[in-house]
């Protein structure tokens, strides 16, 4: 059963699934975030920036050859983005990660993470979780902090050409809704 | 008969957009000063118009000359402008026009020859009172079309159309055209049963239901007790007087619906149902159009719209985005489609605002 401690939060797989801590992967880390050094420039002010590439936290595949994107935002630990930049950073966060995966499948070093890139990309579905806990301390009028129906409506509008329901879950909601099939604890 | 598209060149914050309409529902969103209102009361406008002209006595096939003059008062009734031409917007020096195009969509029992009906007018920025009709409709629309505005009608009713028409009133003309279908009689015949289905959420709902009694007064009555319009909530008087036109007819078989933020002055507990409401009218042959800041009934529209009662509801949405000074226009066919929502955005700045304020 494969098992992926993110922090505070251990992420339970089926057993006959894959997952990965994908940001971990070492053709990521060493080689496909240098393409992030390239340099993109205001047309204002000619200010050069590097655009930077971000990976998402877990990659998993299930049975039914659906390639699972899961990035996690644990605000009981870090409020490190700000609830409007989440749902766009998770976009871009994706997009990246789907350009590495085209990647490795053809020049990763470790075989391993060649050949899981293989076999997400020949999955016939993609699917996108923010697993999103809330921060710690809710009040009357805030009871989440983060509305989560706010935050998968933006998603859904930036990646509807990668998966037109993405979701947004916690532990308590993935409890009572069942959507998934892997466990938090 | 749908009005199938509307198109608009040099009107009023619209250099040039384009809608193409849903023939049921469709939800217009955008920020104040978007152009919203004016999207709704330009299409108002020309499907009055196209439709009064056959409720004259005698009336014949819609001649340019009728619509040139009726389509001027009815844009100056409805807008208020100064003059005609403050309707056509000035984005440079001198003179400019103004164009507006709507076709609608004929359906294929009726007309059949006649592809679409197309009415198209224009005007410049220094014409005082005449637009130039240049196209004219085939046919007249069949039915008035009726407009909602922001605020209920039912409670300044009692003589309000006599004195629109006897006095200098600076009320929108919709006020009065509407108050005019307030008035009409309760429908009879084949629809009864199909009325009688909308009425009972509105009026359970309610408490009660909507009685115009002859001294001209809406009252509710409550289980024979007769509430003055004055002493019920504001809430449930835009559900009365919805559930009012639905009892004379004119929100059943076939019609349109322009209503301009149902939301205003409604708990969520109503706007729940006015959501629902809107989409029994779309399934009964109604062409609805909405325009709306509120997040919780734009959410109602998308859940209820996969419910497999609702599902096959043909639905639009519309995007209005300022662009610099001028208004650009995102549509399709979910919610997803139409760019940034700003009420959504204004809900995540306050959660940013709110773990912000925890953290000091």
């Amino acid at each position: 059963m494969p098992v992926i401690t993110e922090d505070a939060l251990t992420f339970d797989f089926p057993v006959d699934w894959q997952a990965e801590k994908f940001d971990a992967w070492s053709f990521y880390k060493n080689q496909f975030s240098r393409c992030g050094e390239a340099c993109t420039s205001c047309s204002k002010c000619d200010h050069k920036n590097a655009s930077g590439v971000k990976a998402i936290d877990i990659l998993a595949i299930d049975t039914n050859s659906c390639c699972w994107c899961i990035e996690i935002k644990d605000y009981r630990q870090w409020q490190r983005t700000k609830p409007s930049d989440l749902a766009d950073e998770v976009a871009l966060k994706v997009r990246d990660s789907l350009a590495t995966l085209v990647a490795a499948r053809v020049n990763a070093n470790v075989a391993n993470e060649q050949s899981m890139a293989n076999a997400a990309l020949r999955c016939s579905r993609l699917r996108v979780v923010l697993h999103l806990e809330q921060p710690a301390k809710p009040s009357k009028l805030f009871p989440q902090g983060i509305n989560p129906t706010n935050v998968q409506q933006r998603l859904k509008q930036l990646i509807k050409a990668i998966d037109p329901h993405p979701l947004v879950i916690d532990m308590k909601r993935m409890t009572q809704m069942n959507s998934v099939a892997w466990s938090v604890s | 008969m749908a009005l199938k598209s509307l198109t608009l060149n040099n009107f009023t914050a619209f250099t040039e957009a384009e809608f193409n309409f849903a023939p049921q529902l469709n939800v217009i969103i955008g920020e104040n000063g978007a152009g919203k209102t004016h999207v709704l009361k330009v299409a108002y406008s020309a499907i009055y118009v196209s439709a009064k002209g056959g409720k004259e006595p005698g009336a014949m096939r819609p001649t340019k000359a009728h619509l040139q003059t009726a389509v001027a008062d009815k844009l100056i009734a409805v807008f208020k402008p100064d003059e005609l031409g403050r309707l056509a917007r000035r984005n440079r020096p001198g003179r400019q026009r103004c164009e507006v195009s709507c076709w609608f969509d004929t359906p294929d029992d009726q007309l059949s020859y006649t592809p679409a009906d197309h009415l198209k007018f224009s005007f410049n920025t220094s014409s005082k009172s005449e637009t130039t009709v240049d196209q004219t409709p085939n046919a007249w629309v069949d039915k008035l079309p009726v407009y909602l505005p922001t605020r209920e009608l039912l409670t300044i009713y009692p003589g309000f159309v006599s004195l629109y028409e006897t006095t200098h009133l600076p009320f929108e003309e919709t006020w009065r055209d509407t108050c005019i279908l307030l008035g009409a009689p309760l429908a009879r015949g084949a629809r009864a049963g199909r009325i009688r289905e909308l009425l009972q959420p509105l009026e359970d709902a309610m408490g009660g239901k909507v009685d115009l009694t002859d001294s001209g007064r809406f009252y509710l009555d409550v289980n024979g007790v007769n509430m003055e319009m004055h002493l019920v909530a504001e809430g449930l008087r835009k559900l009365a007087m919805i559930a009012r036109l639905i009892a004379t007819g004119s929100l059943v078989d076939k019609g349109f619906l322009f209503w301009d933020e149902p939301e205003a002055n409604l708990n969520p507990k109503i706007i729940k149902l006015i959501a629902r409401t809107i989409l029994y009218l779309c399934q009964n042959g109604i062409q609805v159009f909405i325009a709306s800041h509120s997040l919780f009934l734009m959410r109602e529209l998308d859940i209820l719209l996969q419910n497999p009662k609702f599902k096959e509801t043909e639905a639009r949405f519309f995007g209005l985005h300022r662009e610099g000074a001028d208004i650009l226009v995102q549509q399709g066919d979910t919610i997803d489609d139409i760019g940034q929502i700003d009420a959504l955005q204004e809900e995540l700045s306050q959660s940013d605002r709110y773990l912000q304020s925890e953290t000091n």
